[in-house]
């Protein structure tokens, strides 16, 4: 394998590893805290899903990115 | 037993009409940036379109999935299992994101990556900034 190749693998690899880190982190956060919440006051668990939800989608937005670079490297430039 | 408010129920329908009024937006937009793209080039605009797609399919299975109403029994809706069903979204959207992208660079030649990319993260944006203006709802949180 040449080394160029070699190395757009890894830069793909990390670029979605990393993007998996950062994921797990802020959607692991997020669900302690909904849990937290929803513990305190369980009739809130409506809204909370619904603020979860919102939450979410700025959680996961720069991971996604990252998800998407990393499998162009993969399976159009490698 | 857990028992939720009609208040918070009717909370859920609000948000979810307004991601349905923002998911249009956003489709309207992904057409018309791959409409006005077309003029340029083909590869650009289908590119564009294909970006768009990528982001908005997903969002709105998981949007669909989190904001249907539930015909589960109070006594089922304990914090454990609303938290495993976002959980189960959120994985299912990843998977779909990452299948769709995966499908379009396999399939899709010629492909413009920087159209694709950018519409992405454009629709993206636009859908941040349509949150901020649905009630000022980041300012709520």
């Amino acid at each position: 394998m040449e080394l160029a190749s070699a190395i757009l693998y890894i830069a793909g690899a990390l670029m979605l590893g990393l993007g998996a880190v950062g994921a797990a982190i802020g959607v692991g956060i997020l669900g302690g805290k909904f849990l937290e919440g929803a513990a305190r006051q369980p009739e809130l668990i409506p809204m909370l899903r619904t603020q979860f939800f919102i939450v979410m989608g700025l959680v996961d937005a720069v991971p996604m990115i990252g998800v998407g670079l990393g499998m162009y490297v993969l399976f159009a430039v490698a | 037993m857990l028992k939720t408010s009609r208040k918070t129920r009717g909370h859920t329908q609000v948000v979810r009409q307004k991601t349905l009024k923002i998911l249009f937006v956003q489709l309207v937009a992904i057409c018309c940036v791959a409409l006005l793209l077309s003029i340029k080039s083909w590869v650009i605009a289908y590119s564009a379109l294909l970006g768009g797609l990528v982001y908005l399919l997903p969002y709105a299975y998981l949007a669909n999935r989190i904001l249907t109403k539930r015909r589960r029994a109070d006594t089922e809706n304990t914090p454990n299992r609303a938290l495993a069903e976002l959980y189960i979204g959120q994985i299912w959207k990843m998977v779909i994101t990452a299948m769709l992208f995966a499908l379009v660079f396999v399939l899709v030649k010629p492909l413009s990556p920087f159209s694709l990319f950018g519409t992405y993260i454009a629709i993206q944006a636009l859908g941040w900034w349509l949150q901020m203006r649905a009630d000022k709802r980041f300012i709520k949180l």
